[in-house]
């Protein structure tokens, strides 16, 4: 009887008048101020209102799901059992994290809600929180969830790389924080780029599957490197084989500076301090020219020139050795690189 | 006077040993006294893969001359270049330079600025590469001395390298014309043979 006088009510009582709410927010801070008031029959037809499809205003998901979850938390204290568990589950389809606070509800309707948890099953994630992780001494942690007792199975991969790396497989109820070094199943710190953390679960009770995914970015922050050297281009090495024209060129170099000599001591001198420096000048332009002929006189053949071989190799040693040397003063600081994990829609844009 | 560079490897060390046949010229309007003699010297350089080097150096000698009323003197200097090379053949430098001529009772001594280039070619056929320079002085400073109308520097000579040595033979040549003090136009000319022989030392970490 008094259930029944409680159905007349909410179907006799008229609606809260709504005029003065401008948002669905507003109406649900009143909604959830009725029903804390213990005013439920005035609560539940606004609850209901902003979850019908004739609901003026825009509806988030989180506030949907608070609807629903006040809806059959009102319910449950009119004490229409299956109405109730019908809201919770509405929730927890849309949020397997929601969940009630026993500081804030009875017991009665936590058990409607344990109840609604076990005929539901869905897994999810959070989005990843913006980290910094060094992978030597910290680890990141991702917050799953089953809504009942299911066997669990996260995984963590690149977007362009089909393995993955096992972070969770194991049965698991409720919520639950995984972690991980930073590291993937190499071994190796993980590199920076998109990442995907997948979820699959199978439900213990029910037998369903479900999945889930959430995506995120690893970045690195590594102590500046030193750069190695270029590699050695054609201006940076000798030539090492004598070319039949090659000797008429050095030959016209030796010319130039025997000319160059002759100038000098010629043209350039004070004529009143006499020629007194001529000879230097005549013994510097002999010896280049005497070498300018000798160019051209060994160039009459193509060969090799070992004196050229040898400087090269040696350059290349040289810069082998010295990028060697780059490499290793790097590994410490590479050592000490972290990453920086932020959260990210789809696997890119 | 450059030692063959190369782009590879990091900071790049090298000592040069030095030995010239120094001809000193002055007319100072009684007639050019002409001395002349060994000057040795010693410079160590720093290089970098871009094309930056610096180089200290030190020289000294002796100088003997037969002209009527003139002494015998020594020479000794000392100076520092900072050099870039914008491209592979080309090399422009500034550098410093005290000098003192020194008898047995006067001393000289010449404080000069010298901005200059260097053009330089690797022979295709042998290890050699052909060198031609210039430069002015836009500071001469002499005691007692104007500043010169005419200052300027060139040489030519040609460079062997082998492994991480090389020899050098250059011919030098500085020009001063001072301008008429009251005393008579005072020309000085310096005519230099230079044989130099460089060892390319290390490789060093540049921090």
């Amino acid at each position: 009887m008094r259930r029944f006088a409680a159905w007349l009510t909410l179907l006799v009582a008229a609606p809260v008048a709504i005029s003065a709410q401008a948002s669905t927010a507003e109406a649900l801070h009143q909604a959830q101020d009725l029903y804390e008031r213990l005013e439920i029959e005035r609560a539940v037809p606004l609850l209901r209102q902003i979850v019908s499809p004739g609901w003026a205003f825009e509806v988030t998901q989180d506030q949907r799901v608070q609807a629903y979850t006040y809806l059959g938390a009102s319910l449950a204290l009119l004490g229409a059992r299956d109405s109730a568990v019908l809201y919770f589950r509405s929730a927890i389809e849309r949020d397997a994290f929601t969940d009630l606070d026993a500081r804030q509800f009875t017991p009665a309707q936590i058990t409607l809600f344990q109840q609604a948890r076990r005929l539901t099953f869905a897994v999810a994630a959070r989005p990843v929180a913006p980290a910094r992780l060094d992978p030597r001494t910290e680890r990141a942690t991702f917050t799953v969830v089953t809504t009942h007792s299911a066997s669990l199975r996260v995984t963590l991969r690149p977007i362009a790389d089909p393995n993955a790396t096992i972070l969770w497989n194991a049965v698991n109820d409720g919520l639950r924080e995984v972690s991980w070094n930073g590291l993937l199943a190499d071994g190796h710190v993980a590199p920076p780029g998109r990442y995907e953390l997948g979820l699959v679960a199978r439900s213990a009770l029910l037998g369903r599957n479900d999945s889930a995914r959430v995506y995120f970015t690893v970045a690195h922050e590594t102590p500046p490197l030193e750069d190695t050297l270029r590699a050695l281009g054609p201006d940076d090495l000798l030539p090492e084989r004598v070319q039949p024209g090659g000797g008429r060129a050095d030959l016209v170099k030796g010319f130039a500076v025997a000319a160059g000599a002759l100038v000098l001591s010629d043209a350039a001198t004070n004529g009143e301090l006499g020629r007194s420096g001529g000879g230097l000048a005549v013994a510097v332009a002999g010896t280049a020219g005497i070498v300018g002929v000798t160019a051209l006189l060994s160039s009459r053949h193509e060969r090799a020139l070992p004196a050229n071989i040898a400087e090269n190799a040696r350059r290349r040693a040289a810069r082998a050795a010295a990028n060697a040397d780059v490499a290793r003063r790097n590994a410490p600081k590479l050592a000490e690189t972290v990453l920086l994990l932020s959260p990210a829609a789809g696997v890119g844009p | 006077m450059f030692t063959p560079r190369v782009a590879t490897g990091q900071l790049r060390l090298s000592g040069t040993a030095t030995a010239s046949l120094f001809v000193h010229l002055v007319d100072i309007g009684y007639g050019v006294e002409e001395s002349t003699g060994l000057v040795v010297g010693a410079e160590g350089a720093a290089s970098w893969p871009s094309r930056l080097a610096v180089a200290v150096r030190a020289a000294g000698g002796a100088l003997s001359t037969d002209a009527t009323g003139a002494e015998d003197r020594k020479v000794g200097e000392l100076g520092a270049q900072a050099s870039f090379g914008p491209a592979k053949w080309l090399v422009l430098f500034g550098s410093a330079r005290s000098r003192v001529y020194s008898t047995a009772v006067a001393r000289q001594r010449w404080n000069t600025v010298e901005l200059g280039a260097q053009a330089h070619a690797d022979f295709a056929t042998m290890p050699v590469r052909a060198v031609l320079q210039g430069g002015i002085f836009p500071v001469v400073s002499v005691h007692e001395l104007p500043k010169p109308d005419v200052a300027f520097t060139g040489a030519a000579g040609l460079e062997y390298r082998r492994g991480s040595v090389t020899g050098a033979v250059f011919y030098e040549l500085e020009r001063y014309d001072f301008p008429d003090s009251g005393s008579g136009r005072r020309l000085e000319q310096v005519n230099k043979l230079t044989l130099r022989f460089s060892v390319r030392l290390r490789n060093g970490e540049a921090r």
